[in-house]
Formats: C-alpha cells, sequence, structure tokens
C-alpha cells in the first residue's frame, strides 16, 4: 500500500528577526553610504612611502 | 581545553558560536526542559540547517556545514561553515556579523579548523 505523503513543513525564517521578534536590518550595512549617494569625501593627503 | 582557541586571520572556514539552540535544553514556564518528540526535534534542526545552508550557499559552495552539540558552554550550537576558499570565507563572515538569527545576534570569526575529522578541542 502507498502511504500518503505528509505536506511540506512551513519553515519560519529566522535569519534577521530581532529580539522582539521584528525582522532587522543586517548592521553591517549601517555605515555603508547608500547605493548610488554621493562618494564620501576623501581623508587627508596621503602619507610618504614607509620603508 | 585552555579555550585559548587559534584564531586565524583567514581561513576557509567560519565560526558562529552558540547560534544552535537545541529546543529540548530550552527551560518552559515551569523551568523544566520542554518536552518535545524526537520528530519534532528532529524537524527544528532539519529546518535550521537548511535555513543556515541556503543563506550560506549564496557566499559560495558549501563544502561542509557542521552544527556542534558539545554540551561545553564555549562549543555548544557553534556553527562550522566551510568554503572551497578564504574570500568565500571573508565574504560570510563580514555579512553575518552583527546580524540576528531567532532573536539573537550573531558573531562570526575565522576557524583553524580544515579537517573535521582532526577537529580536537584540547
Amino acid at each position: 500500500p502507498s502511504r500518503s505523503e505528509s505536506p511540506p513543513r512551513q519553515r519560519k525564517r529566522q535569519w534577521d528577526i530581532g529580539p522582539n521578534g521584528e525582522i532587522t536590518e543586517p548592521l553591517r550595512g549601517a555605515a555603508l553610504p547608500p547605493p548610488g549617494g554621493p562618494m564620501p569625501a576623501a581623508g587627508g593627503a596621503p602619507g610618504g612611502v614607509g620603508v | 581545553c585552555s579555550r585559548l582557541h587559534n584564531r586565524p586571520t583567514f581561513s576557509e572556514t567560519i565560526t558562529i558560536p552558540n547560534m544552535y539552540v537545541n529546543p529540548a535544553m530550552v527551560p518552559g514556564p515551569d523551568g523544566k526542559p520542554l518536552e518535545l518528540s524526537e520528530r519534532d526535534l528532529r524537524h527544528h534542526f532539519e529546518d535550521f540547517f537548511e535555513e543556515v545552508y541556503e543563506e550560506m550557499e549564496k557566499f559560495g559552495p558549501v563544502e561542509e556545514l557542521n552544527v556542534c552539540d558539545n554540551l561545553s558552554e564555549h562549543l555548544v550550537g557553534n556553527v562550522y561553515v566551510k568554503f572551497r576558499d578564504e574570500e568565500e570565507a571573508l565574504a560570510a563572515r563580514d555579512n553575518v556579523n552583527g546580524r540576528f538569527f531567532a532573536g539573537r545576534p550573531l558573531t562570526c570569526e575565522f576557524s583553524p579548523v580544515t579537517d573535521f575529522r582532526e577537529a580536537r578541542c584540547r
């Protein structure tokens, strides 16, 4: 006799779910400029060649 | 184990410490561990494994994915993902660091383990 297939389980996504069940933005992107935004200003003058 | 684990600057393997929480170890409202069937525990682990695998695959082919069931505090639930090369592992490490999984913040670092058959916590 053939066995009936059980329906696939519904998997709840766990990535980027914060402590209160909220969807979180990955923190790694927080310091990055928005896509297409202006380039950040350059810092000081380049240093000399190390020896 | 001295717990002074070697942390390499580069590796093809990353570690996500204490990522997997075995539901059988989580105390219920009465303080006792929840009574879950073996089937429920297996499904819980399979769902976890699949979800981690799918996310890690975005950075490159996953050669090995191991979840530590050791009861030692610094090893329990550790996830080890071995990629094909260091660049893929670097991308995965930088992506995972600071993200949340199931309500808990994740950290990620390189692991010196390249051959899990030889891996020992001394």
